[in-house]
């Protein structure tokens, strides 16, 4: 059986355009100045209570653009 | 006059039908066939198939229930003073008998509309057919294609993040795409987090694949890993993973005991059977079919915190498909496919703590 796909899109993983903004808040998030964007990296890309909490503290201090299929952060 | 009429591509786990016609149609001939596999000449199989009226045909698909990339094969008939030799490529995977029965009416195969199309989604995920793959980010993985005769780009935000060309390989390759490593490269390059890649064939402004990586659906640390119907591996998250429920296995026997002058019972062994209990939530009718893959996958791995086990996973409910998009959950049992006989606590901690067994003794007790 073939289901027809409902247009049900689930929402984007979290993307911006500026890493050394989001580094910054991060750094000051961990309270740990040398982190670097590898480190940003992991920690924006697996998904844990601790980065819900980044984003959601990020998203006081961000523009964000909603589309039809694409919530897009973007810094 | 003999002739061997079959196609250049097969999948493994369809029916992989070959003709043999021209024979005399007024007797019964004996025609002897040698299936070999061409990179190391092993000699696969070989038989004899009788043709009644002229011609008859083999299905050679169990010999290559095994294979796990594109293997190419010969296959020789003699019959009547007569040969012919017919060379294939045979691909792990398979379609269902619905798409096999709707391409053949088309008069179409699974090579010319996905597989080998180079401007159409040629990834092996079954996620989806369509322009679109939507992947949450916990459970992204590399997305394997066959390389032959492909040639495409991968863009980010209309940036161009990397450029494949394979229009002039000879041997087909199962390759993949880790979209992974191009985002954390483009992360560390430029400073841009994506998570939507196009991938358009070169030279091209029509892009034929978006692959979009979406929010996780929920936190969890446990997925089922699995080799997809086109044979490649992909991820699938699981919820609610309760411990093992343990059924015990106990072989007894009667053993006679002189100083008491009867029998008495004793055990030859034991066995655990570790089983968990868990649920996969499909929230859209589209993961539903990507989990219905998984629940029929024979090569499944529970992942728990990175660690893979070998499992078969069963479904302990009927499935209710709807096609309204109505979320449903699935309960699963997962069998860990080790029936264990004998217990070892599994802290073991391979020396990676220092305490006071180790050459770096401290004071302080771990």
């Amino acid at each position: 059986m073939i289901l027809d796909v409902r247009n049900n899109n689930p929402i984007t993983a979290v993307g911006y355009t500026n890493a050394d903004q989001v580094l910054a808040e991060y750094r000051d998030f961990a309270e740990h100045p040398t982190l670097t964007r590898d480190d940003l990296y992991k920690f924006i890309t697996k998904p844990s209570a601790k980065r819900d909490e980044f984003l959601a503290r990020l998203e006081l201090q961000i523009e964000i653009l909603s589309g039809r299929i694409i919530t897009q952060t973007i810094i | 006059m003999l002739a061997i009429i079959g196609k250049e591509k097969y999948l493994a786990n369809n029916p992989v039908t070959i003709k043999i016609e021209g024979l005399i149609d007024t007797e019964i001939v004996a025609v002897s066939y040698s299936l070999t596999r061409t990179d190391d000449s092993k000699v696969v199989f070989q038989g004899t198939v009788y043709a009644l009226s002229g011609s008859t045909s083999l299905d050679l698909s169990d010999f290559f229930a095994c294979i796990s990339e594109p293997t190419a094969y010969s296959l020789t008939c003699t019959g009547a003073d007569e040969s012919d030799t017919h060379e294939f490529l045979v691909y792990p995977g398979g379609i269902n008998n619905l798409l096999r029965r709707i391409l053949h009416q088309a008069g179409k195969d699974i090579f010319e509309i996905k597989l080998a199309n180079n401007t159409a989604n040629f990834l092996l995920s079954t996620r989806s057919f369509s322009r679109y793959i939507y992947i949450p980010e916990d459970e992204l993985m590399p997305l394997y294609f066959y390389s032959k005769g492909k040639e495409f780009e991968v863009r980010a935000d209309g940036e161009l993040l990397s450029g494949f060309d394979y229009v002039d390989a000879t041997d087909e390759s199962l390759l993949s795409l880790d979209l992974d490593q191009l985002r954390q490269t483009l992360h560390t390059n430029t400073g841009a987090l994506s998570q939507v890649f196009d991938i358009f064939p070169a030279e091209s402004f029509t892009c034929i694949c978006t692959i979009v990586i979406t929010h996780a659906d929920a936190l969890s640390p446990y997925f089922i890993k699995f080799r997809n119907s086109f044979g490649v591996f992909e991820k699938i998250r699981i919820d609610n993973l309760i411990d093992a429920e343990s059924e015990f296995e106990y072989n007894n026997i009667t053993k006679y005991d002189s100083q008491l002058n009867k029998f008495t019972l004793s055990r030859l062994d034991a066995k655990m059977k570790p089983t968990l209990k868990a649920s996969l939530s499909a929230e859209n009718s589209q993961k539903l079919l990507f989990a219905l893959d998984m629940l029929l996958s024979c090569e499944q791995w529970l992942i728990i915190n990175g660690s893979e086990y070998r499992v078969l996973v069963n479904v302990e409910s009927p499935i209710v498909q709807t096609t309204s998009g109505t979320p449903t959950s699935i309960a699963l049992s997962i069998r860990l496919i080790d029936d264990e006989a004998v217990f070892s606590p599994n802290d073991l901690s391979l020396n990676t703590h220092f305490g006071i067994f180790t050459d770096e003794f401290n004071k302080v007790f771990n």
